[in-house]
């Protein structure tokens, strides 16, 4: 691990960077209605503390639930209705493919574990289940690791042996990933999937549609360097590899091509935005390591990804 | 097609230096990015496996580069000559020794002869012919003429001589033909100047090589001895790969004295000893047995007779004096000397140390002329009220060669030496080159005027220079020039080549050794002066007097008989059956000219795609 990752990771256990986010709370669809007797979507909690309204009997409800005090003040059946007080599971899947370690000085990839951690750090601060999921490696062979999931802010720093040992390598198969996620069969809850996308767009829509279609709430943010969002490369002649491909492409760097590159990278952070508009997913770009704090304590709660 | 210089092809090293610059260029720009997504819009196609892609500038540097290469190599394209025009052909004969060597019944020289003539009888109309000879010098037999019998009696005429050929000779010869279209040259063995010529005049050269191996055995040196006192040495050189027979004789004034037979091995030489002899003395070896080349089957020399010599030395250094007794000891042990200062020596002290008789020799060292006669005369550092006017004096000489031996093994450094302005009867022995002074210094000389043999030595012999052992050849000469002044006035024994002066008042009748008479005139000053080109005797009558000349001749390199092939670098070497059958060399047409050019329009071609390039992507681009 380079200095300038250790140092950027480093912020993310630093107790005045974990000042900042004690006021912050996930923007998640937390509690719902459960209509009792019902078969209802998602995690049902049986009852909950909080009254949420009364109604009338009708049959086939849940006898449990019917208000004897009422029934014997009235003589009139009602059923009583509570809001349920549910946990969500949070699941942070950060890429860890080769892309995010380039461009080198960008530092993507601390950018990446550190708002990893800042969410997960929020997301503790609800007594919700968290848990950090890294996924990268070779080309063929999914590198796929998960911590336990953890409810307390006491915990957070378990996260910290994973942040520091996952590395950069390989290609990025998030459509693979994510079906060893969904694998695990756990109650649908919140995804955060942190990876610059910088893969073609049917690798990540049929990853997303994996997601949507097992109920997840889905938040992506995509995170880019300044200097790769701007172009990094100076005119000439270049031989470019692409670090997870390995492909070769020779390339002479003009202003005509430069501004032609830069035009690319808002056509890809446009069609990710598009996608997940369209499919009702929270998006947002991070770019450059720089706007960390801007992009925590401004940015997301814009977005509405806390609050 | 061809190329003049080949060498200059490691020029095309620079082709390899641009490509490896090319692919370190290329090399250098490899870049790791993240993703090519980003890149999709620069519209440029993936390259995997291409070693070069096509990038025009490097080849059109490429081009131009090979295009200067192979100019600086001299491509030429031949053409074929015109079948009939005015083309001008020099027909170049070596008449060195070798050239009389005989192959079976006829010489070398009579098949290059025979060669020259098909040639001549073969040529087209219109075409003209120069027959040039060189041996020691070069000649111009007949310049360039269409008129075919008078090049037919020129190519007749030749003789071969019995003389090394010169390096430079052949050079001054093929000079003289340069404006030839083509040159024949008919010699045994490719002159080393040849070989070193510009590969232009080179392709123009047509070397006909003449002769085949045969046995040769050579006399190479004759030493007397001392009459009655020391025997004398002949040492006789088997030059051929194969054992020879050598039938060989001495004679003293032309009767029997000695006989040896012996076998020689290869490239084997023997030392025969004889004697003493009796008397003083012409003294011959003669080789009997029939081999290649005659001219170096006899040798002459000169025994003195056996009366004493008697010396007088004048020197104002009496260690001087000392080293120059011992040298006329050495030469003759029964001398009388005389030594002293000018000032101390008059004639009567003279006459009594010698005993009333005439010095045979006087050897005078850093003194001015005495009034003393003597036979012969030495002079030794002549001062500048000498007979020899003095040009300079230096510090400072070195001697480098004799006339009659070649160059020394290695330089001989001298002391003090005067520049001498010598009389054109005198003949140069011995050369060096002296501290600022410009051109070859004459160091020693030998002549004959009307008082008798003179030589001159112009290094001083002080210091015990004469006995030092690291200065022997200044010993070895003034012992040469000791016995050369001491022979008989009429009798002279030169090397073929060399120069023989003689006091003439009138003309002179000169019969050579094939026993033609020639007329010679005498030069300035009184002095007859002429060249003996064969080996042998020479009987002149001059004034009534007859004097004899002796000329031995040998030379190693002439008198090895063994033909060896010419070098592959050589020029074109050319056979009977190309005369015969009137094959033409062709035309050499150098394109040296249209490849400089097409290496110009290539670098102009990349300049302006340069400037495009600048125009368009920036200047950062080029």
């Amino acid at each position: 691990m380079t200095p300038v990752v250790s140092m950027m990771l480093a912020r993310a256990f630093e107790p005045s960077f974990l000042q900042r986010l004690d006021n912050l709370v996930l923007g998640i669809k937390r509690a719902r209605t459960v209509r009792l007797g019902r078969r209802a979507l998602g995690r049902v909690q049986g009852s909950g503390i909080e009254l949420e309204s009364f109604k009338d009997y009708s049959e086939g409800d849940d006898l449990r639930f019917l208000d004897w005090n009422s029934m014997a003040r009235l003589d009139t059946l009602y059923t009583k209705s509570y809001r349920v007080e549910r946990e969500t599971e949070v699941s942070i899947l950060i890429d860890c493919s080769a892309s995010m370690g380039l461009p080198v000085k960008d530092d993507k990839f601390g950018l990446a574990r550190v708002l990893g951690a800042a969410l997960a750090y929020v997301a503790l601060g609800e007594n919700d289940p968290v848990r950090l999921v890294s996924f990268g490696g070779p080309r063929d062979q999914l590198f796929y690791r998960a911590t336990e999931f953890y409810r307390r802010r006491e915990s957070y720093a378990s996260f910290r042996p994973m942040l520091t040992e996952i590395k950069c390598s390989g290609a990025t198969d998030m459509a693979a990933a994510i079906e060893h996620f969904l694998n695990q069969r756990r109650p649908p809850g919140v995804a955060f999937v942190l990876s610059d996308f910088l893969i073609p767009s049917t690798h990540y829509k049929v990853a997303f549609s994996h997601l949507i279609a097992a109920r997840y709430e889905i938040k992506v943010i995509q995170v880019l360097g300044s200097r790769e969002s701007m172009g990094s490369l100076g005119p000439g002649a270049y031989r470019l590899r692409d670090c997870e491909t390995g492909e070769i492409r020779e390339v002479t760097i003009t202003p005509t091509v430069a501004d032609a590159c830069r035009r690319r990278v808002e056509q890809l952070r446009n069609d990710l935005y598009q996608h997940c508009t369209a499919n009702g997913i929270t998006y947002a770009a991070a770019v450059g390591a720089d706007n960390l704090d801007n992009f925590l304590v401004r940015e997301l709660p814009r977005l509405g990804l806390v609050r | 097609m061809g190329l003049l210089s080949p060498i200059y092809l490691l020029f095309a090293l620079s082709i390899g230096v641009l490509i490896l610059i090319y692919l370190s260029a290329r090399s250098r720009s490899t870049v790791e990015v993240s993703s090519l997504l980003l890149f999709d819009e620069s519209q440029i196609a993936v390259t995997k496996a291409r070693f070069l892609k096509l990038d025009l500038l490097f080849w059109l540097e490429t081009a131009a580069l090979a295009a200067l290469c192979l100019a600086l190599a001299g491509l030429y394209l031949k053409m074929a000559p015109a079948a009939t025009g005015h083309r001008r052909r020099a027909l170049v004969f070596d008449l060195a020794a070798a050239m009389g060597a005989r192959d079976g019944g006829h010489t070398r020289l009579d098949e290059a002869r025979a060669q020259a003539l098909r040639m001549v009888n073969s040529a087209a109309p219109g075409e003209s012919f120069a027959v040039v000879s060189y041996a020691e010098q070069a000649q111009v037999e007949r310049y360039f003429t269409s008129d075919r019998p008078a090049v037919r009696a020129a190519i007749k005429a030749l003789r071969p001589y019995d003389v090394a050929s010169a390096p430079a000779a052949i050079n001054a010869a093929l000079m003289r033909v340069r404006d030839a279209d083509e040159i024949d040259l008919f010699a045994p063995r490719l002159p080393p100047g040849v070989a070193s010529l510009d590969r232009a005049d080179a392709v123009r050269l047509h070397f006909h090589q003449i002769g085949t191996d045969e046995n040769n055995a050579a006399i190479t040196a004759l030493d007397s001895g001392t009459p009655r006192v020391s025997p004398g040495h002949c040492t006789v050189r088997n030059m051929s790969s194969s054992a020879v027979l050598v039938d060989l004789g001495i004679t003293l004034n032309g009767r029997a004295f000695d006989r040896a037979m012996m076998i020689l091995p290869p490239h084997a030489q023997n030392n025969v000893k004889f004697g003493p002899l009796p008397s003083g003395g012409l003294v011959e070896a003669l080789i009997g047995t029939p081999d290649g080349l005659m001219a170096d089957n006899s040798r002459y020399a000169y025994a003195s007779a056996g009366r004493s010599l008697k010396g007088l030395i004048i020197s104002p250094d009496p260690a001087v004096r000392d080293d120059l007794a011992r040298v006329l000891r050495a030469v003759d042990p029964g001398s009388i000397v005389a030594a002293g200062r000018a000032d101390d020596l008059t004639p009567s002290i003279i006459a009594k140390s010698l005993g009333g008789a005439v010095p045979d020799i006087a050897i005078i060292h850093d003194s001015a002329p005495t009034p003393i006669a003597a036979a012969a005369t030495l002079w030794i550092y002549p001062p500048a009220r000498g007979p020899f006017p003095v040009r300079a004096n230096l510090r400072v000489s070195q001697m480098d060669d004799r006339t009659d031996l070649g160059p020394l093994t290695r330089p001989l450094l001298l002391g003090p030496t005067r520049v001498l302005s010598l009389p054109e009867w005198m003949n140069p022995i011995a050369h060096g080159t002296g501290l600022q002074q410009p051109g070859l210094l004459t160091l020693a000389a030998f002549g004959v005027n009307g008082q008798g043999p003179q030589a001159v030595i112009a290094f001083d012999i002080r210091n015990h220079l004469l006995m030092d052992p690291d200065m022997l050849d200044a010993l070895v000469l003034t012992v040469d020039l000791v016995k050369q002044l001491n022979r008989p006035s009429d009798l002279q024994i030169v090397p073929t080549g060399s120069y023989v002066t003689l006091p003439a008042s009138g003309p002179a009748r000169i019969r050579e050794p094939d026993g033609s008479t020639i007329v010679v005139p005498p030069g300035d000053g009184g002095v007859l002066r002429f060249r003996p080109l064969y080996a042998g005797r020479y009987d002149i009558m001059v004034g009534g007097h007859r004097k004899l000349v002796y000329a031995n001749y040998f030379d190693a390199a002439e008198s090895e008989l063994s033909v060896k092939p010419a070098p592959q670098n050589g020029p074109p070497i050319s056979s009977a059956l190309d005369l015969d059958s009137g094959v033409r060399a062709a035309r050499v047409q150098p394109l040296t000219l249209a490849l400089a050019a097409l290496a110009m329009m290539a670098f102009l071609l990349e300049s302006a795609l340069l400037v495009r390039r600048a125009l368009r992507g920036g200047v950062s681009l080029v």
